[in-house]
């Protein structure tokens, strides 16, 4: 912190004001305390401005020359000093708007230079780290999110679930083969806000036992979501295939199901696509 | 260099710190002190005598080290006041300084100095700093008189304490007036 007293003393000194134990006092100090040396060479520049702004008064100026200016080292300070007022009434610099802002980030460079072959290696291994952590939750995330479907495919068409009965949560749409449909006409099934399962019903005329594997794609051809171990069930009294999914990867448009029966050479009765289209 | 000068040199350096970075910097900060106390008595020599005081020392630190009771950096200054009397006082420079007769005021005494290398040798330095360091010096030191008040109000605009700043454009001040009397060295040898 800037001391007025202090700073009068350094002024004083640098000046040949003091006495000798003065002096000495001050030198023990500047050599022991780095800041008060600091606040030393501080005080000093100061004078030099000072001196080359004109604002010394005639008995400091004199003493400025006669004591400070005796010595080599201290002319060449001056010279820079006049350099320096002289480079800086030349030049125009950026608004403080530029300084202030940049500051910061000039800070945070400052921080981050690689002064040292160790600062480097640290730089290195804290990067990686960030890399492998950051890829570490991308994929953990995808898993989470695929795991979640998985889960609630299982719960909606395993062994153990139900056939949801069509009302405001459960969305449900019969789909004929694309073969017997009429050209240009597919099903809709449309959703509203409160719709919570979409339910595709595939009838199975012959019933034929087996288990099927049921591919939903979007329009693009992108797979959205995949049941596997599908048995016929009785719904109605009609053997069907029923296909429930959670409603939320549903968006507006068209979609297929590729039903095909599992552990059978070719698809047998059942298998094939259907198409539909979803619709809010 | 002889192993004897190296051997107490290396003690030398222990004795200032156990860590032998540490070591180092307060050798060099203990050398600067010197240099410019010899300056600011005068002294034309001032590197010479601040190199002669360090070996002095070295030369006596292996008796030295054990028994001393604290800061070397003091036990440095107590040399240097020896030497300071060996010396004398004030040395005149060998350059005439001009005399108030002759100059009324600094600032005409400015116009006639040749500060062409200076400026050059600034030019270059100020393009190493970074940008925002060059930015606030040239701004500190283009501010009007009085100074104190239009300092004070910059340090205001860049959200600092008028000390801060004054603190923080010396620490750029100390690199850049390193660096300048680096290239004046260089251009003097030429």
């Amino acid at each position: 912190m800037k001391e007025p007293k202090q700073e009068t003393e350094i002024r004083r000194y640098l000046l040949g004001e003091l006495s000798d134990s003065e002096r000495e006092h001050v030198e023990e100090r500047l050599i022991s305390d780095g800041d008060y040396k600091e606040e030393v060479l501080t005080v000093e520049e100061e004078l030099l401005e000072d001196y080359l702004a004109g604002v010394l008064s005639p008995p400091e100026r004199e003493l400025f020359h006669k004591n400070y200016l005796s010595a080599p080292l201290q002319k060449q300070k001056l010279r820079i000093a006049q350099a320096l007022g002289k480079y800086a009434a030349q030049t125009s610099v950026q608004t403080l708007k530029t300084v202030a802002s940049q500051s910061w980030i000039e800070r945070l460079l400052n921080v981050l230079r690689f002064h040292n072959g160790l600062m480097q290696l640290s730089w290195a291994v804290l990067v990686l780290i960030v890399v492998l952590a950051a890829g570490w939750w991308i994929v953990k995330t995808f898993r989470s999110d695929g795991n979640e479907l998985q889960a609630e495919l299982t719960r909606l068409n395993g062994p153990q679930s139900t056939v949801l009965t069509p009302g405001s949560s459960v969305a449900s749409g019969v789909l004929p083969p694309l073969s017997v449909r009429e050209s240009g006409r597919s099903v809709i099934v449309t959703t509203t806000t409160e719709t919570q399962v979409v339910q595709l019903r595939i009838p199975q005329p012959t019933g034929q036992p087996g288990s099927y594997q049921a591919v939903l794609k979007d329009s693009n051809g992108r797979e959205v979501a995949r049941i596997s171990d599908i048995a016929i069930r009785a719904v109605d009294n009609m053997p069907m295939i029923v296909l429930q999914f959670p409603a939320k990867i549903f968006q507006p448009g068209d979609y297929v199901i590729t039903l095909a029966q599992l552990n059978s050479g070719s698809g047998g009765e059942g298998s094939g696509d259907y198409s539909f289209r979803i619709a809010r | 260099m002889t192993k004897k000068w190296e051997d107490n040199f290396d003690a030398l350096l222990a004795w200032l710190d156990p860590d032998r970075e540490k070591a180092g910097a307060k050798y060099e900060d203990i050398r600067h002190s010197l240099i410019n106390i010899f300056s600011w008595h005068g002294c034309a020599d001032a590197e010479d005598l601040a190199d002669e005081t360090i070996t002095r020392v070295t030369n006596k630190v292996l008796e030295l080290a054990p028994t001393y009771n604290g800061d070397p950096a003091l036990y440095f200054y107590g040399v240097a006041k020896k030497m300071q009397w060996e010396v004398g006082r004030r040395e005149q420079s060998t350059t005439a300084v001009p005399s108030l007769d002759n100059v009324k005021d600094s600032r005409e005494q400015r116009e006639t100095v040749d500060l062409e290398p200076e400026y050059e040798c600034l030019d270059q330095c100020l393009a190493q700093i970074l940008a925002v360091d060059r930015e606030l010096i040239l701004l500190y030191y283009q501010q009007e008189q009085p100074k104190i008040d239009s300092r004070k109000k910059l340090a205001g605009k860049l959200g600092m304490a008028p000390n801060n700043l004054r603190v923080k454009v010396h620490r750029i001040r100390i690199g850049l007036n390193k660096c300048v009397e680096n290239c004046m060295r260089l251009k003097n040898k030429r």
